[in-house]
């Protein structure tokens, strides 16, 4: 920055340097645990750095328990998800921008979307895992990438909303009204313009409904099996009865973070484009 | 230029028709019962000043704008609940509305390609008008890397790309610097003429509206005031509105008492009584006030000074002498009422000269200070 003192730059460089070290120290831990071997588990007081690395936590999860299996219904429940949150929230999210309803009835409708996430998640839980136990035409959505799916999709939809109305009422109004004139109907005008324009938001927000199914627990746990069991019900599952398996534990943790840090990483561009453009501030 | 236009009987050109139309915005009235008839081909200025209701007029028009009453034709057809795309208009905004995510030459393909046309003729046309407004070398560029100018330029040839049955432009040219604009506003109504399109324009420019109309149309506070050819409305303006309105300087508009009682019809100005000719005379009967007070409108132009008292000349003080070059604008106040003269770069007057003017009644106009419209 400009006109910037030495002094200045140092005292910012070490605020941001403390506040990643508070942010990070657990994710050192896990990995550093992840890599210790059955001995250095023993020692007291436990190693900072770790002495002797091996990979057999790795091995043991990714070979003898297949854990990756885990990680393949973890991919597909969340892109599930997404996809349905984004493509039906991305329409809703239009119409209530552009068209206004009497009586207020779009501030009551996004108001009540939004009362969705107020339900703490252990109140739909029971009735969702009795309704979804029901066979519907020779399918049960119990433990089933789609009925993970849809429940994930449905939670986030009301974050969906919010977002996208945020990136499209930023969208200049007469830009869709000149290609209205030119000759585009309504959808053409979404496809053409409005989706164009809010590309960064839309997959901005694809993203975060892609991670909060991905880290998603409590509904992950009651309404999956062994079929399609998601990655941190799988982690949670290290802790057996009369031991807990920390190296596995660990290692296990180390595999699901990674794909949504590195996920994280290369959409940085578009998160903070995205979040900066609309959403907050809309 | 013209290799574009081709086949003059290719446009669909159509009549515009507004009848009894209303605007309201909640409890603002916008627009106020227009009744305006725009013929096949012609050039119609909408000229007012901000927020008279010129912008929601041609939306309306536009279908982007519901209409609260009334009737909206385009060539036999009721629009009133028509979608935009069906109107078959072009428009080119105030605010430009480029895509922003498109290039130039995107921009100005966008109408095309919606009508399916083939890539040869889109690119064909694309250069034809990208020559017309004067952006060939911008056609790659995106509208943020666009002086405001150009922009304005990319949204005229937008509009002008096809041949719809009529016109839209919100002040098309308001962004351009002068020696462009004057290039541009000949370019437009060459352009126009030839295409015989029928055109509504929107300006609050008015030397814009009387170069470029066939008729103007004067709005004010969200009510037409008058609809005419230029000459007509600059001469015979039909409201006390329109003549403080016309004209730079506009219109001198002075309280006078108009009496016709005893033998010749007279004004008074002041104490001044001066004959009020056969005209205006004949009008004073048509004043609808009780008492004799009239509006007396003289054009800056028709106020002759002397440096003596003449018969049926107007005492009164020079207030300010303002020199434009090839004339001068000499501020009278004559017993408390500012006149401006219009007059040659060397005539006499200094500030504080006692000075005579006086006028031809045959040139003047009265106006009923009730109705505000003018009687003569
Ligand atoms: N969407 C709206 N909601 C409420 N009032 C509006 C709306 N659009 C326009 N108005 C009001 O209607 C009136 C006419 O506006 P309009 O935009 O037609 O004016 P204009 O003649 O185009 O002015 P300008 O020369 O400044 O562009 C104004 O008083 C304006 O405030
Ligand atoms: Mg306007």
């Amino acid at each position: 920055m400009v006109g910037e003192t030495t002094f200045e730059r140092v005292a910012k460089y070490a605020v941001v340097a403390a506040v990643s070290m508070i942010v990070l120290l657990p994710v050192y831990w896990m990995v550093n645990m992840s890599l210790k071997g059955k001995g250095e588990f023993a020692a007291r007081p436990p190693t900072l750095v770790v002495q002797q690395p091996t990979t057999e936590n790795y091995y043991d999860l990714l070979v003898t328990q297949r854990f990756y299996l885990k990680g393949i219904n973890s991919i597909v429940v969340a892109v599930i998800a997404a996809t349905l949150a984004v493509s039906i929230g991305t329409l809703g999210a239009y119409a209530l921008s552009r068209f206004r309803l009497p009586r207020n009835l779009n501030y009551h409708l996004l108001f009540t979307m939004l009362t969705i996430r107020m339900f703490p998640p252990i109140v739909t839980v029971i009735p969702l895992f009795a309704f979804y136990n029901r066979e519907i035409l020779g399918f049960k959505l119990f433990d089933s990438w789609l009925g993970l799916g849809l429940v994930h999709g449905f939670m986030e939809l009301p974050l969906v909303l919010w977002m996208m109305i945020g990136f499209f009422r930023d969208i200049p109004r007469d830009m869709e009204e000149a290609a209205l004139v030119d000759g585009d109907s309504r959808l053409a005008v979404l496809r053409k313009i409005a989706i164009p324009l809010a590309a960064p938001g839309l997959a901005a927000t694809f993203i975060l409904v892609f991670i909060a199914s991905w880290n998603e627990f409590l509904l992950a746990l009651i309404l999956t099996g062994s079929k399609a069991q998601t990655l941190p019900i799988a982690v949670a599952g290290q802790i057996a009865q009369y031991d807990v398996k920390w190296g596995n534990m660990m290692a296990a943790g180390v595999i699901t973070t990674v794909p949504v840090l590195i996920l994280a990483l290369l959409s940085q561009r578009y998160l903070t484009r995205g979040l900066a453009l609309g959403g907050v501030t809309g | 230029m013209m290799r574009l236009l081709g086949s003059r009987g290719e446009g669909r050109s159509a009549p515009v028709s507004f009848e009894r139309v209303c605007k309201r915005f909640g409890a603002v009235t916008a627009v106020d019962d227009l009744s305006l008839e725009v013929p096949n081909g012609e050039m119609l200025v909408l000229l007012g000043p901000s927020g008279c209701g010129k912008t929601t007029s041609l939306r309306m028009l536009a279908g982007l704008e519901s209409i609260t009453g009334g009737t909206i034709r385009i060539g036999e057809t009721v629009v009133n609940a028509l979608p935009p795309r069906a109107r078959d208009i072009a428009m080119v905004f105030q605010s430009y509305a480029l895509y922003s995510h498109l290039t130039v030459y995107e921009n100005l393909a966008y109408p095309l390609r919606v009508r399916k046309l083939s890539k040869a003729e889109i690119d064909h046309r694309v250069r034809d008008v990208a020559q017309v407004v004067q952006i060939e070398e911008l056609l790659d560029r995106k509208p943020r890397a666009l002086s405001g100018g150009q922009r304005q330029r990319v949204a005229l040839g937008r509009a002008i790309i096809r041949r719809p049955a009529v016109f839209l432009m919100d002040e098309p040219l308001s962004n351009l610097d002068a020696k462009l604009r004057l290039h541009t506003r000949g370019e437009l109504k060459r352009f126009q003429r030839e295409l015989a399109t029928t055109t509504i324009y929107v300006t609050h420019d008015q030397a814009e509206a009387m170069t470029l109309a066939d008729r103007v149309a004067i709005m004010n506070g969200g009510v037409l005031q008058q609809v005419g050819p230029p000459k007509e409305v600059y001469a015979r303006p039909a409201s006390v509105f329109v003549a403080g309105f016309l004209g730079s300087p506009p219109m001198n508009l002075l309280a006078v008492e108009a009496t016709s009682d005893h033998g010749a019809p007279s004004l008074r100005i002041g104490e001044t009584p001066i004959p009020a000719g056969d005209r205006l005379g004949a009008s004073i009967s048509r004043l609808r006030t009780n008492g004799n007070a009239a509006i007396l409108g003289v054009r800056p132009e028709d106020v002759v000074l002397h440096r003596t008292e003449e018969p049926g000349s107007v005492p009164s003080e020079v207030f300010v002498v303002e020199d434009l070059g090839n004339e001068r604008l000499v501020t009278l106040n004559a017993a408390g009422q500012y006149v401006v003269a219009r007059v040659h770069a060397d005539a006499p007057a200094e500030m504080g000269d006692r000075l005579w003017f006086a006028f031809d009644p045959g040139r003047a106009h009265l106006f009923d200070p009730l109705t505000e419209r003018r009687v003569d």
